[in-house]
């Protein structure tokens, strides 16, 4: 195990010497997302891992890339606090690294943001073979363009990354979970109240005609407005872990998966439509998972594409091609990260 | 000057009543809130609508020449300063609502739209845009965007970047990229994230879509008082370390209190070195507990005064005193130098004292009114411009307090930008490596480097000029630093 950046460094200098492509991962828990040239060498940063410096009081941890989000959920634990934007883990082997490139999120995206909003300075290795450093540790940084934060999501083709810190919260002290059953059209109703008034929810989620919510936050806060819901259903905490890692049985058939963002202001509109077979919806209406054999329906005028079993849709209004590809010259001139990923 | 062949291109697209050329209409835009240095525009044009923006942008890339953006020039790094030679396009005229969605809890503007005219708007479906800037009655949401300015109520609910979901930008080269918008997520790289904070380099932005919050239920200040500027400092970390994120956590030093009691008579604690307060918003029961345990807290750093505000009257008063701070300042010294490090919290103390040794050192006064919760510092440098040494002396000062911040691993700069003001500093935050990077990937965007020329990003000769100074001396700028 090694913590030092410079196996790294030399990994990708002899790759531009040899012009030889590389692909980076972590563990591989996202591979089945991968959709450029996997017939090229691996770059593995899962032996750039361990902590540099956590400071609690702080709420800023920097982390290697390589670093397990297990073990990242263990060390913040311990200390009451969490990374927030809680990535998924898939089959448990998440890396940091890999989640900040992909940037994907859990199920309480709208109230506590992303993971680049969390990003609070990378290192990195850009495909020039240098060791660069953008943003910082402190919460507030101006100086420079954010870099940092256009890694996120960034999959990896603007460079390996090395390290990163990120901004932490305080763990909630109290969570509560309920389902109830209701149609599309009472979850509308009842979520749209949410958004207007101060409230400890975070989190929604509705299939299978139930809604199910979470409250997390100071205990009297979060008890008080459980009392709405005393008739109601509780339900395991774990079932938010399992929606983010895809363990719920929605998620266990071989049927395309569509995923599907959707307008904030769509607030579970139209998703009982005939068209859809199985949906299930979270982050308030707005990001939609579905099966369907076909195309998507109609009424949703985007553009699908799949990742192989996987399937992402793109919206029709995406930005310039132009300049995702003059960014990924200016990072990588050679395109030696990631061939065939195209963002 | 503007060349001929410019003017008569831009009078040739645009009516003539938005091309302002004599030196009279000129000269109040010679520079933004950063004074120090002042520059007349070749030429103002006053954009009425995006189609006058499209058309400056053609002409400054068909001329070759310089385009500088400016919103409504409360800059105070000097990043909306005009050039000689090219041309400075206003939008603050640019300033309708376009829609407020209740639904989905955005409202989209026009770049020119003040700060606080979104929360005005916003209020009647009882929301608001939390991103408040102190100049928020007169900055532009534009110029919050190319700033990613902050404000008191950031701590909690995170900066402009944190609460922009949407953004339409204007390169110079003509194109128009439509960024984010009232999906949670989006294909492609996060150039939102890129633009937020950019300094007008990249792009002119055109419309911008943002995120608006709930107004809190309930709202309390609680006010402390301490002994020592240092025991404070410590217990703003205290705090947040306690597991509270306040709505916002200020700090004021004795000298800050005592100019805004006299400009005020707010009630501040006069005895005290300084003066803590902190807004804790939610529901009741959240603030009940949270209010209670800060209480807790400051009493554990020896508060020697603590007042709990609970109705909207009293809680105005607590605020007064800081929202009056910087007019206050201007009545303590000819002139005041606000500086802008941020630094981890845990250094806020020692860092104060520090400064404290410098004010000394250069025999200028100082006095701190800054976002502590976000250990974002505002050290107001005193002194009197039209003295020669008291005005090299307050910018030697400045110089110093940023190279501090950076050594205890902060940065130079939290909200207020780079501009022309710390372009000397980056060559110290960043090595030669990095800032190449950023001109690689202003490149990206404008391959000209017509967009805000001279600001944010110093050239690599000049920070290798500035770099041979160092190493003359024998060492790097802070080899011992990872740069982070
Ligand atoms: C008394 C006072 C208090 C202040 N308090 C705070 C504070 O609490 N927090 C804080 O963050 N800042 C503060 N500021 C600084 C300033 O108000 C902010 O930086 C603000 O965001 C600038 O907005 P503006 O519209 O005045 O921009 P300008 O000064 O006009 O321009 C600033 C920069 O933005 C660029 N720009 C402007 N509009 C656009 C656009 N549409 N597209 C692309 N680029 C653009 C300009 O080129 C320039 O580089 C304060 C300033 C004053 C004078």
């Amino acid at each position: 195990m090694s913590h030092d950046s410079l196996p790294l460094q030399n990994a990708v200098n002899t790759a531009l010497e040899q012009k030889q492509p590389l692909r980076i991962a972590g563990e591989g828990s996202k591979s089945f997302l991968y959709t450029g040239d996997t017939t090229v060498p691996l770059l593995a940063t899962s032996d750039h891992k361990g902590v540099i410096e956590y400071r609690p009081e702080e709420l800023v941890i920097t982390v290697r890339a390589g670093t397990k989000l297990s073990e990242l959920r263990g060390i913040t634990a311990e200390h009451g606090q969490m990374w927030a934007c809680d990535p998924p883990l898939f089959d448990g082997r998440g890396t940091v690294g890999g989640a900040i490139a992909s940037g994907w999120c859990g199920p309480g995206r709208p109230w506590y943001g992303t993971v680049r909003d969390s990003l609070l300075g990378v290192e990195m290795i850009n495909g020039y073979g240098e060791l660069l450093r953008f943003g910082g540790k402190v919460i507030k940084n101006v100086a420079g363009f954010d870099v940092a934060r256009l890694l996120g999501g960034s999959q990896g083709t603007l460079g390996v990354l090395m390290s990163a810190s990120l901004k932490l919260l305080p763990a909630p002290e109290h969570t509560r979970s309920i389902a109830t059953s209701l149609n599309s059209r009472e979850c509308t109703t009842l979520i749209s109240q949410y958004s207007k008034k101060t409230s400890t929810l975070s989190g929604t989620c509705y299939f299978d005609g139930k809604l199910y919510l979470r409250f997390t936050g100071v205990a009297a806060a979060v008890e008080k407005e459980m009392k709405a819901f005393e008739s109601n259903e509780e339900i395991d905490p774990q079932f938010w872990q399992k929606l983010r890692d895809h363990t719920l049985p929605f998620f266990a058939d071989d049927k395309a998966l569509w995923r599907v963002s959707l307008s904030r202001n769509s607030m579970f509109h139209g998703v009982e439509s005939d068209e859809l077979e199985e949906f299930l919806v979270e982050w308030n209406g707005s990001l939609l998972w579905c099966k369907s054999q076909n195309s998507l329906p109609p009424t949703m005028s985007m553009k699908p594409y799949a990742i192989r079993g996987f399937r992402n849709v793109k919206h029709e209004t995406s930005q310039s091609s132009k300049h995702a590809h003059r960014l990924k010259l200016a990072f990588d001139p050679q395109k030696i990260f990631n061939p065939g990923v195209v963002l | 000057m503007i060349s001929e062949f410019a003017l008569t291109q831009l009078y040739a697209e645009l009516p003539e009543h938005v091309i302002l050329t004599d030196q009279y209409q000129k000269e109040p835009f010679e520079s933004d809130a950063y004074t120090v240095k002042k520059e007349l525009p070749g030429v103002v044009v006053l954009a009425e609508s995006v189609g006058h923006v499209r058309s400056v942008l053609r002409v400054c890339n068909e001329c070759d020449i310089p385009l500088v953006t400016r919103g409504a020039g409360t800059g105070l790094s000097g990043g909306a300063r005009p050039h000689r030679e090219g041309v400075l396009l206003v939008l603050s005229k640019l300033n309708s609502v376009l829609e407020v969605d209740p639904l989905a809890c955005t409202a989209t503007v026009e770049p020119g739209t003040t700060n606080l005219r979104i929360s005005e708007v916003a209020k009647e479906h009882g929301l608001f845009y939390a991103p408040d800037p102190s100049s928020q009655i007169a900055c532009s949401i534009g110029g919050n965007v190319a700033e990613n300015a902050g404000g008191v109520h950031c701590l909690k609910y995170g900066l402009t970047l944190h609460n922009v979901v949407g953004l339409t930008v204007l390169t110079i080269e003509g194109d128009e990229l439509v960024l984010g918008g009232k999906t949670y997520d989006w294909e492609g790289y996060d150039f939102l994230a890129l633009m937020v904070g950019s300094e007008g380099m990249l792009g002119v932005v055109t419309e911008i879509t943002v995120k608006l919050l709930p107004i809190p239920a309930v709202r309390h200040v609680l006010l402390g008082g301490f002994d020592d500027v240092e025991i404070a400092g410590n217990c703003v970390a205290g705090i947040i370390a306690a597991g509270v994120i306040p709505g916002g956590l200020e700090m004021m030093d004795e000298l800050a209190v005592h100019a805004a009691e006299e400009f005020a008579e707010v009630g501040y604690p006069k005895d005290a070195k300084a003066v803590l307060l902190c807004e804790l918003d939610g529901t009741e029961e959240e603030v009940t507990s949270t209010t209670d345990k800060v209480a807790e807290v400051m009493k554990q750093y020896d508060a020697s005064v603590i007042e709990l505000a609970t109705d909207p009257e009293q809680c105005e008063r607590l605020w007064l005193g800081r929202k009056v701070a910087f007019p206050a300042a201007g009545r303590m010294a000819a002139d005041f130098y606000c500086m802008d490090g941020s630094i981890p919290r845990y250094q806020i103390g020692p860092v104060l004292k520090a400064i404290t040794g410098m004010s000394e050192r250069y025999n200028l006064g100082v006095m701190n009114v800054f976002h502590a919760g976000d250990g974002n510092l505002h050290p107001l440098i005193l002194y009197d411009a039209s003295d020669k040494n008291q005005r090299e002396g307050a910018e030697q000062f400045g110089a110093e307090i940023l190279e501090h911040c950076i050594r205890v691993g902060g940065t130079i700069t939290g909200e207020h930008g780079v501009g022309v003001e710390k372009i000397d500093q980056m060559c110290s935050q960043f090595s030669l490596a990095e800032i190449e990077q950023f001109h690689r990937i202003r490149n990206v965007f404008d391959v000209n480097r017509n967009m805000n020329p001279g600001k944010a990003i110093p050239t690599l000769a000049r920070c290798s000029e500035l770099g041979g100074m160092h190493v003359h001396k024998g060492q790097m700028p802070f080899p011992e630093l990872s740069r982070f």
